[in-house]
């Protein structure tokens, strides 16, 4: 207990300072971008030294760096990510805002990824030196070498162009009117009982689901393969084919739970590659998520808006790594060192 | 990762030896082999330079046009083979930066250990937080699109992870009797690094340089299909990509290709880091 | 014990040892447990002479040979060699006076090296010579332990354990040391091949005038080999004097148990003896008193678990244990 109070606060601690300085970095990053916001923000023409020298002020980039830097993460603290250089609103909400679009996509993407590698794993695992097994490994490393947006692009071409089956990109067609209730689109039109805008977001959602659970779910697949077939030869599997019980039996009792354990840690870290492939996902189907709002905010050198994004991810990716390294040290008792 | 160790003689025959029983990763060599090939006699292989004008756009393939013809008359095929070359280039130049900077600090943590380790790898956890692509665009942006500064965003983010293999590989060395012998001797810290580690940790960096080299190609083509990498009209695949996205319900084959070629060479990458790290680790063998 | 001795004497005095405890402490600003791997030890070895150290694994023999060398730093004593403490001493100097043989030689010889460039590196290391005289030397010193030219361009995993480890004797000579230290060098050998090593050593020994510290858990080599021997048992020397009395008449109940429990040469074939009972305590918090009270068949008392007996002189030995606290004045007792 005390080393799991202790595993506990050191990484609370790592965690705080991972992000500390993280800020730092980004903070350090945007005032390298080349480019002026402002003069991105109102055009070059017709504008006097002075008028931008009073607009920097308001906007308080006149003053030293690192007092911008510890007024920025002071107020970040607080919750409060400044406003957008662009229009002006303040930052967080709109990020919370795209965030809560990202993670319904982010959220399916796993759960699609996550059952598909691991279906895929197990029977690989167990058909070994199959046909099956050959081919779904090289589907895979094929996976794991595809190119996100380009197979955003084929499926497009496939799917929306070609058969015309779902369209092409976006959260919903035009003439969907969604009412917010909580924020998260698809949970909304469910409340509200839309039953045609859940579908026209689901139909919405399908392309770019697909597209950011291809590469988890290779990876996925061949964990779950690997660490499968590390249980399977272990003894108890073989007494429990002694005691008589079917293979699948013993697969689905023992092995799973077993050979599970790595595989859920994967799934757990794979957060980063999920935001991460959001990003490319989102900018193929024009997905209203965080990563397109922090594309275009870099676009824009709108610097609240991309800091705010970064840290956000940050967090969230911190937070996620914490909580499954400690349920997984709970877990497995080996790796509590 | 155990330390992979290479077939001791270190013989390129013995290693070739050994990989050919493994057909997929001679699948992978062989793809890229002739990858390399094509990117260095690219400019004999293609049929135009890469910013010539030909008869019609946006014409379909052909056999005077492998690949068609793009939405300003360009031949894809040349552009594609052209970008071959920037491409490989690429993977090599970012590879070689993290390859150089991650070593360096993992086998500094590594052999060190205390807070030389402690202030390593800190600062490696830092830059791991972020997703890859994530960090990739951050410091693309910083630095100002271009193909260059692509190179050394993609390199930068990889050192934390060639740092940990490297670092993971010298702490299992470290511990060799070999190593305080050489200290016994009086050999130098420097010394020993150069003559005892870095041999001997030759095995699981070359795997994951290998798988790399593919990374670093495909993250240069998000990079550039985002805007942030080489800018059109250089004929890298990814920035070739980016410009064949407005024409994907007429035109779908400009993006076929460039994408095509960008996964068969990251899995050809991908299949021999795999066969290479099965060669080093039998354990992994299955 | 003094190093009066005219002869160059390598020395510990005082010398304790201790680690921090792997992966102990429960928060970050608690204490470490300790692991006491060496304890006040204090011996003196001069040139010439062959020096036994015995001990069960883990009692912190090979950790006092890496004292020796200065390749861990001792938490208290020092180490001398020629009355010079080598704490100070320039690397080099002190890598040319005293060297070292490894007990595993499957894995002190560099896998991607050259047999002739291991052998050589000494040197080169040293700065020693052009590569001509190095060459020649790296050859003669190869000959001295019977390998030859035909081996200069070889890799160690040509080898077998016991070529092996004469390359790695070749290593240790070239720099021609005053003193060898040999951490169990033949225990991973064949015992065919290890009287055939150790013949070698005996016969560097002589010619290269060595003081040499031999370290083993076997005590039927000890006593062939050694003039001296001292005995360790959880980092400290509970008994030390010449090799042939100690093992006519063994003082320590420790040693006499260690004596009994090896299989004697000449009774091939028998069953091993009954090893001693008990286990080994924690070196990180020993038993209070005699650290072998724990283990010990002649305890005396609870003087035994109360108080570290102190190294005494003993019918020309030094011996530590209760049982030889001098004259029955267990009256002059507690301070
Ligand atoms: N670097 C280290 N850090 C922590 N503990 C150590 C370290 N080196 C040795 N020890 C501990 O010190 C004690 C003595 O180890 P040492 O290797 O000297 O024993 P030994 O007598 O040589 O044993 P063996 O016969 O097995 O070689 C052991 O308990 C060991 O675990
Ligand atoms: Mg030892």
């Amino acid at each position: 207990m005390r080393r799991v109070l202790r595993t506990l606060w050191i990484r609370l601690f790592n965690s705080a300072l991972v992000i500390a300085v993280l800020s730092v970095v980004v903070f350090g990053f945007m005032r390298m971008i080349p480019g002026d916001p402002i003069l991105a923000l109102m055009g070059t023409e017709g504008i006097t030294d002075a008028k931008l020298a009073e607009v920097k002020k308001e906007l308080g980039l006149d003053r030293p760096l690192y007092v911008q830097y510890l007024s920025w993460a002071w107020h970040v603290l607080q919750g409060d990510f400044g406003r957008s250089i662009q229009n002006n609103e303040p930052v967080l909400p709109m990020l919370l805002e795209r965030l809560k679009v990202t993670a319904e996509l982010a959220v399916a993407a796993t759960i699609l990824g996550s059952s598909l590698g691991i279906l895929i794993g197990v029977v690989s695992a167990v058909r070994r030196n199959t046909i099956f097994d050959s081919a779904s490994m090289i589907g895979a490393l094929s996976g794991v070498s595809m190119p996100v947006f380009w197979l955003g692009i084929i499926l497009i071409v496939g799917f929306s162009v070609k058969l015309d089956i779902f369209p092409t990109g976006g959260l919903v067609s035009h003439n969907t009117r969604l009412v917010a209730v909580t924020g998260f689109p698809l949970l909304d039109s469910l409340i509200t009982g839309q039953r045609a805008a859940t579908v026209d977001i689901l139909k919405h959602m399908v392309l770019p689901t697909v597209t950011l659970a291809f590469a988890p779910a290779a990876l996925v697949a061949r964990t779950t393969r690997a660490s499968v077939l590390e249980v399977i030869n272990e003894d108890y599997v073989n007494a429990g084919l002694a005691r008589g019980l079917s293979f699948a039996g013993v697969v689905a009792r023992h092995v799973m739970r077993n050979a599970l354990i790595p595989v859920v840690t994967i799934i757990g870290l794979e957060i980063g590659v999920y935001l991460g492939g959001s990003i490319v996902t989102e900018s193929v189907f024009s997905y209203p998520g965080l990563g397109r709002y922090m594309m275009q905010g870099i676009m824009a050198n709108d610097y609240p808006v991309v800091q705010g994004a970064i840290i956000l991810y940050a967090a969230i990716i911190v937070v996620v790594n914490l909580v499954v390294d400690l349920s997984y040290s709970a877990i497995d008792p080996r790796v509590r060192s | 990762m155990s330390a992979a160790t290479l077939p001791p003689a270190g013989s390129v025959l013995g290693a070739l030896k050994l990989l050919a029983e493994r057909p997929s990763a001679m699948f992978g060599l062989a793809v890229i082999a002739s990858l390399v090939v094509v990117a260095l006699l690219a400019p004999w292989i293609a049929p135009y330079a890469a910013d010539d004008f030909t008869e019609g756009v946006l014409e379909p393939p052909s056999w005077a046009h492998l690949f068609g013809i793009d939405q300003i008359g360009r031949d894809l095929f040349s552009r594609v083979i052209l970008g071959t070359r920037i491409s490989l280039r690429i993977g090599l130049l970012a590879v070689g930066i993290s390859l150089a900077f991650g070593v360096t600090l993992g086998v500094l943590a590594g052999y060190f250990g205390g807070w030389v380790d402690a202030a390593i790898m800190r600062v490696m956890d830092v830059v791991m937080a972020l997703p890859y692509v994530l960090l990739a665009v951050l410091i693309a942006t910083a630095l100002g699109p271009s193909l260059e500064n692509g190179i050394i965003a993609i390199g930068i983010v990889r050192i934390p992870r060639f740092a940990r293999v490297a670092r993971a590989a010298t702490l299992a060395t470290v511990e060799l009797p070999y190593v305080e012998a050489a200290r016994c001797i009086g050999a130098s810290h420097p010394r020993i690094i150069a003559k005892e580690i870095l041999p001997n940790i030759l095995g699981p960096l070359i795997v994951y340089g290998t798988l790399s080299l593919g990374d670093a190609i495909l993250a240069a083509a998000v990079l550039s299909f985002l805007g942030l990498g080489a800018q059109p009209p250089t004929p890298e695949w990814g920035a070739l990509l980016y410009e064949a996205q407005k024409y994907l319900t007429t035109a779908a084959y400009l993006s076929l290709f460039p994408g095509l070629f960008v996964f068969v060479t990251v899995l050809s990458f991908n299949l021999l880091g795999d066969g290479l790290r099965d060669m080093l680790d039998p354990k992994s063998r299955r | 014990m003094s190093a009066a001795t005219s002869r160059p004497t390598v020395e510990a005095r005082n010398l304790s040892v201790r680690f921090r405890a792997r992966g102990e402490a429960a928060w970050p600003w608690s204490k470490a447990g300790e692991v006491k791997a060496v304890e006040n030890v204090s011996i003196a070895v001069p040139r010439g002479e062959m020096f036994g150290v015995a001990g069960e694994s883990g009692c912190g023999k090979s950790t006092l040979a890496r004292a020796l060398l200065n390749l861990v730093a001792p938490s208290a004593g020092e180490v001398r060699i020629d009355g010079r403490a080598v704490a100070g001493m320039p690397a080099l100097e002190l890598r040319s006076s005293i060297q070292m043989v490894f007990q595993d030689p499957y894995n002190s010889l560099n896998p991607r090296r050259r047999v002739g460039d291991i052998v050589a590196e000494s040197l080169v290391v040293h700065g020693r010579f052009d590569d001509r005289e190095r060459a020649h030397r790296t050859l003669t010193m190869l000959e001295k332990v019977g390998l030859g030219a035909q081996h200069l361009e070889r890799f160690p995993h040509e080898f077998s354990g016991g070529q092996r480890q004469r390359i790695a004797i070749a290593r240790a000579l070239i720099l021609e040391p005053q003193f060898l230290v040999l951490d169990e060098p033949t225990s991973a050998l064949d015992v065919s091949v290890q009287a055939m090593v150790l013949e070698l050593i005996r016969q560097l020994r002589r010619d290269l005038d060595l003081g040499c510290i031999f370290i083993s858990h076997d005590l039927n080599l000890l006593g062939f080999l050694t003039d001296r021997l001292a005995v360790m048992y959880l980092g400290r020397i509970v008994e030390m004097g010449p090799t042939k009395e100690i093992f006519a008449a063994p003082a320590h109940p420790y040693t006499v148990e260690l004596i009994a429990a090896t299989p004697s040469p000449y009774e091939e074939g028998r069953e091993p003896r009954q090893p001693i009972e008990g286990e080994i305590p924690s070196n990180v918090n020993p038993p209070p008193g005699c650290p072998f009270h724990t283990r010990c068949r002649k305890r005396i008392g609870p003087i035994c678990d109360s108080r570290l007996p102190e190294l005494r002189w003993h019918e020309g030995r030094a011996v530590r244990c209760h049982l030889y606290d001098g004259p029955p004045a267990e009256s002059g007792g507690a301070p």
